[in-house]
């Protein structure tokens, strides 16, 4: 008898080695219950993207639209002017990228291998522009920018990541950092050893070793650029466009475009949530689409550069 | 040997120490550059008055005037800026606290564990200023709408509670969509804890309970830490805070000298951005002290 109870108890709750069934299902429920809460806003986006204007009056139709109705992403294609925004996002994003992961690099490598004075002043100060908020940097930043005549140009983006002082540059030079010095010298001093330079040491030997970190880098600064929208509201204006900066003004340029208002009656003409959520779509899909892709990547890179705080 | 040195005209250290430097260039550049130099202006314009004539740009000395009217005269900055730092203050702990929690959950071996990770990362990746205020702001779930009941037991609850409760059902979501960056963090950390140590617990009797506080929680702390300073720092930015909203509306406002109130609205908000920075910073400390003895 008692050991028909102790089986039972072990399928259910389970044992030190293996969870039972009760505790999965638990953990199931739990974890599809969040992830949902998680996916609600993105499921929501795409379904009734895909709702005709007849569907979205009709209170019979509330998840499952009658049809593909593929006119709101051909209006919203129109509205977000996609084609010149998109590469207008895409090349300021890839060019920022490059720089900031290059900069960051050589930033990181040069604190973690060389005996430089004062050393901790310059990791505190790199601390400094992480913690310090962007707001007290960003308006002097606008009125230089202003007096050298750099404003509407990606030159503001591009001369603050090759500096080291673009979106979270301090977190990827303390990466870096971390990466450099965790592997051992005496690989740099056998190459040394062997007349290799210090550059040549770095490009050749050291940055080959930190694969993960430069994947990283890439990856994350890729998506912050790309998914900027204060710096660039600011510094571009309406000089040039990026793809979230278009759906923030979805609404205007809509209007712009069909000659409608916002509230006339007609459905025909008149923007609805479907169209709007045509162009948040849109505007997250390549971001999307690449992190589906590179999903393994993304979440893998961090486990590989060991950067957790200890 | 001093010959040959003077023959070279630097030592190898000193050699070594320049290589290092030019390494470091580029950041020291811009850091003067964009970071120290916008500070200073930023100072600068604190205390003076920008006019914008035909033929340039003025100052005019204003002393504390912006200050004082931050403080006294702007019925709208308070309030702003007590709601931005109310959302931090609550959010931060949230946030470690959930990420804490889907982090262990993850940490578990079961099917599908990849593309939940994903889920819970997804939002870093599509996450910007348009996208939350189209999607988080008017479609999320609203939990206190959803759940009535629970709704009705938490408004029966003293205030203390009441606040932080109706908080997290009202913003499950925006809060949830913060943590992506701070799970993976903590899952690694969580990762990186050896199995004997839990191996020898077990013998030891502990519960699952006792080895999460005495081995999991101590062990996590200071990644905990790291977490919540990060969550703080990336709330503070975040371009659909108020506070940041209202900065930027009045940057291009002349009847209040331009940047110059801005600016001291934004020195105002750093402060108070940093002092919750350092709180938490010594909090951890305290623990971590109290810990080792």
């Amino acid at each position: 008898m008692k050991i028909k109870s102790n089986i039972i108890r072990r399928t259910l709750i389970g044992s030190n080695e293996k969870s039972g069934l009760v505790v999965n299902l638990i953990m199931y429920v739990l974890l599809i219950s969040i992830g949902f809460v998680f996916l609600y806003p993105v499921l929501y986006m795409l379904i009734n993207s895909f709702m005709s204007p007849e569907d979205l009056i009709n209170p019979a139709v509330s998840w499952l639209p009658s049809g593909f109705y593929f006119e709101n992403y051909a209006k919203a294609f129109k509205t977000l002017d996609f084609g010149s925004s998109f590469f207008n996002s895409l090349y300021i994003t890839a060019v920022s990228t490059l720089l900031q992961t290059a900069v960051c690099a050589v930033t990181g490598y040069g604190l973690a291998r060389f005996r430089i004075p004062m050393k901790g002043l310059f990791l505190a100060l790199i601390l400094f522009t992480f913690v310090i908020p962007v707001e007290t940097i960003l308006i002097p930043r606008y009125v230089m920018f202003n007096t050298y005549k750099l404003l509407d140009t990606p030159l503001t983006f591009w001369l603050t990541a090759f500096t080291g002082q673009g979106l979270k540059s301090a977190v990827f030079i303390l990466v870096f950092f971390q990466m450099f010095r965790s592997y051992p010298i005496s690989i740099d001093e056998a190459a040394e050893l062997d007349g290799a330079g210090k550059y040549r040491i770095f490009s050749h030997i050291a940055l080959p070793m930190v694969k993960p970190g430069i994947v990283l880098t890439v990856l994350f600064t890729f998506v912050w650029y790309w998914n900027e929208t204060r710096q660039s509201g600011l510094f571009f204006g309406t000089a040039i466009k990026t793809l979230p900066m278009k759906l923030g003004s979805f609404a205007a340029s809509y209007s712009e475009v069909y000659g409608a208002a916002a509230g006339t009656s007609d459905p025909a003409v008149s923007i609805n949530e479907a169209i709007t959520l045509a162009g948040t779509m849109l505007s997250c899909l390549p971001v999307l689409i690449m992190f589906v892709i590179l999903q393994k990547q993304f979440v893998e890179s961090i486990a590989k550069t060991g950067i957790t705080g200890e | 040997m001093t010959e040959a040195i003077k023959k070279k005209g630097l030592t190898n250290a000193r050699r070594n120490s320049l290589i290092g430097l030019s390494f470091l260039s580029l950041w020291i550049i811009g850091f003067l550059a964009f970071t120290l130099y916008p500070i200073i202006l930023s100072g600068y314009f604190s205390f003076n008055r920008i006019i914008m004539g035909v033929n340039g740009t003025d100052y005019e000395f204003a002393g504390l005037e912006f200050f004082d009217r931050a403080f006294n005269e702007d019925t709208e900055f308070k309030p702003k800026l007590l709601e931005s730092v109310g959302f931090i203050a609550y959010a931060t702990p949230i946030i470690v606290i959930v990420a804490l929690i889907l982090a262990m959950m993850l940490n578990r071996n079961f099917k599908g564990r990849t593309f939940f990770r994903a889920v819970f990362f997804m939002p870093v990746v599509i996450m910007s200023g348009p996208v939350i205020s189209e999607l988080l702001g008017k479609y999320s779930v609203d939990f206190s709408v959803a759940t009535p009941s629970l709704f009705a037991f938490i408004d029966s609850l003293p205030q203390i509670f009441r606040s932080p409760c109706m908080f997290v059902l009202e913003n499950l979501v925006t809060v949830l969509w913060y943590s992506g960056v701070q799970i993976l963090i903590l899952l690694i950390s969580i990762q990186s804890i050896s199995s004997e140590l839990y191996e020898a617990a077990s013998i030891d009797g502990a519960s699952g309970w006792e080895k999460f506080w005495k081995i999991t929680l101590p062990y996590v702390a200071p990644t905990a830490a790291v977490c919540a300073l990060y969550t703080i720092v990336e709330l503070a930015n975040d371009s659909t805070n108020s506070v940041n909203t209202y900065i930027s509306q009045k940057m291009f406002d002349n009847k209040i000298g331009y940047y110059s109130y801005s600016t001291v609205m934004s020195w105002i908000y750093t402060v108070v951005i940093v002092l919750m920075l350092l709180i938490v910073f010594l909090l951890f400390g305290f623990f971590r002290r109290k810990e080792n003895k």
